[in-house]
């Protein structure tokens, strides 16, 4: 029913549109004309209002407007709007919101989606947190992240070469790692992998520092100049470097330290096993024997030996000592570091570090 | 007396034309339909300045936004209707000025018209525009397309995207509303 009043209604609207008078359409329609006659009075009252128009000097500076931007689009195109802009920003988003997310009626389950994230989230996390260890020191809470992501690079270099580079650039930065703890002043268990360049019975200087030698420290191995030693030492507070292990190759798989070269570019293998492919595989075709490179002496820059007292008589307490005939001849003796009036304060060392000490007798 | 309803060009080729920088097409496009878009902003703001400022506003956004325009069947007009409402929406949220009403001066006249005639036209536009301003948005498009603008029925359903017995419907339940608000507005009295 109500359809057909509807109905009436636009009937009543078309006569009247064509100049039928209301009444007459009332009258063609009696039963519906109460509930027609506000409707179609109503319409009749807009009728009678003039159309609201615009003046004609607005209507005309509203094209020249319209014109004169055209003009303006066509000279100077933009290549991406910012709306189109705002547009390929969205689809990067949406694409993006797709991939982790999927789409509302995506076939992905959620399980699947969520194990995305949650790589991605790890990914992220870990890079981050790799990013962060690159300057952590022993003892530091992420040092083990850097040693560890260290290890992971080992094993993920295909080539010899390059492993052997990256070995290289690794035992480098744990010496570079003593040097800045001894400048912090921090004690801190340490390991480092350098050449022994001297030794007396209870100081060996080694890449630059004067390690301890106690009865405590426990030593493998024939000790001999331009070998390399691992060693594994703890550092006190005043720059203090007491060995605790020492470890040196066996003579026939020892890569030795060229001496006088600040970064080594040999290395020995650091494995519990000595029996590894390491000293062959670290080969430097920099390496040259000890006696080649004696001139080359003068260059290094050693520490003073830490507690290195003149007025101490030196105490040899090693648990295996290395044996006096196999000891190469060496110009350093305690003797000789009497003369030295010394400090053994951390900024002395530091100091020791970058200046050679003139005053050295041999 | 009913107005005589304005011809649409055909929307399809203008469109594709000021597409290609036709500037003809564009003039035939701002002829075609600044008249409609001007009485619909008028509607709204009730004011002659501004409901001029703001249809010339219209086609410039529709310059702008020309290349990225699909009819989806609609007429330009639906699109310029849009347009329009959403100006117009901008322009209240930014002068707050949704209460504003103009004073008579501001309101069309014609030179040629008597002044009390002028008058009384004026304040038959502001009582009218009040009332469609409280119309929904369909209700007040159908009373301007088919009393105003005087198009055929078949026109406000390309126009609107409805069929023709929701349009009928829509526009019962339009004219039983914008009496009761004219009534209420005493627009009958002027």
């Amino acid at each position: 029913m109500k359809s057909d009043f509807e109905l009436i209604l636009e009937e009543c609207l078309a006569q009247m549109r064509v100049g039928k008078a209301l009444e007459e359409c009332l009258s063609a329609h009696p039963a519906q004309a109460k509930r027609l006659r506000p409707l179609l009075g109503a319409a009749v009252r807009v009728w009678e209002i003039p159309i609201p128009r615009a003046r004609a000097e607005a209507v005309q500076a509203g094209r020249e407007r319209l014109l004169a931007e055209a003009k303006f689009r066509a000279a100077s195109p933009s290549p991406v709007s910012s709306g189109r802009f705002s547009r390929y920003t969205k689809q990067v988003l949406c694409s993006l919101q797709i991939a982790l997310l999927g789409r509302k009626r995506s076939s992905l389950n959620l399980a699947l989606r969520m194990a995305a994230i949650f790589v991605i989230v790890l990914l992220a996390t870990g890079s981050l947190t790799v990013n962060a260890s690159a300057s952590s020191l022993p003892g530091d809470s992420l040092y083990g992240v850097k040693r560890s992501w260290e290890n992971v690079r080992l094993s993920m270099t295909p080539s010899q070469q390059g492993r052997q580079r990256l070995q290289e650039q690794y035992d480098e930065e744990r010496r570079d790692e003593v040097k800045e703890l001894i400048h912090l002043r921090r004690a801190e268990t340490v390991e480092f992998q350098a050449p022994l360049k001297e030794m007396d019975a209870e100081h060996w200087q080694v890449d630059g520092f004067w390690v301890q030698i106690d009865s405590e420290t426990e030593v493998e191995g024939e000790p001999e100049t331009g070998l390399a030693l691992y060693i594994r030492a703890r550092l006190d507070e005043d720059g203090t470097l007491t060995a605790l292990q020492v470890r040196i190759p066996a003579r026939n798989q020892l890569t030795p330290f060229p001496t006088g070269v600040p970064t080594p570019g040999l290395t020995p293998q650091m494995d519990e096993n000595p029996e590894t492919e390491g000293s062959e595989t670290r080969q430097s075709p920099e390496f040259k024997p000890a006696e080649e490179n004696e001139e080359n002496e003068e260059t290094v820059q050693p520490t003073q030996p830490p507690g290195h007292d003149a007025t101490q008589t030196p105490q040899p307490h090693k648990t295996r000592t290395p044996e006096p005939t196999d000891r190469p001849e060496v110009e350093h003796t305690p003797a000789a570091t009497e003369n030295h009036e010394l400090t053994h304060t951390p900024e002395s060392t530091e100091q020791h570090l970058k200046t050679p000490e003139p005053t050295k007798e041999h | 007396m009913p107005k005589e309803g304005v011809t649409p060009p055909q929307d399809g080729d203008l469109i594709q034309r000021a597409r290609q920088g036709d500037q003809t097409a564009l003039v035939e496009i701002y002829n075609s339909y600044q008249p409609s878009v001007f009485t619909y902003v008028f509607y709204r703001v009730c004011d002659q300045e501004i409901a001029e400022d703001l249809t010339a506003e219209v086609f410039t956004r529709m310059l702008a936004n020309l290349p990225r325009y699909t009819s989806r069947g609609k007429p330009i007009l639906a699109w310029l209707y849009t347009i329009a409402r959403n100006l117009v929406i901008d322009h209240y949220r930014q002068s707050k000025r949704a209460s504003h009403l103009p004073l008579e001066e501001d309101l069309v006249e014609s030179e040629h018209d008597h002044p009390v005639k002028v008058a009384e036209d004026n304040l038959a536009r502001e009582c009218l525009s009040r009332a469609l301003r409280r119309l929904t948005e369909e209700q007040r498009q159908v009373i301007l397309l088919k009393f105003i603008e005087c198009r055929e029925i078949s026109e406000l359903v390309t126009m609107l995207g409805k069929n023709e017995r929701a349009i009928r419907s829509l526009q019962h339940r339009a004219l039983v509303a914008l009496h009761r608000l004219m009534k209420k507005e005493r627009c009958y009295e002027i």
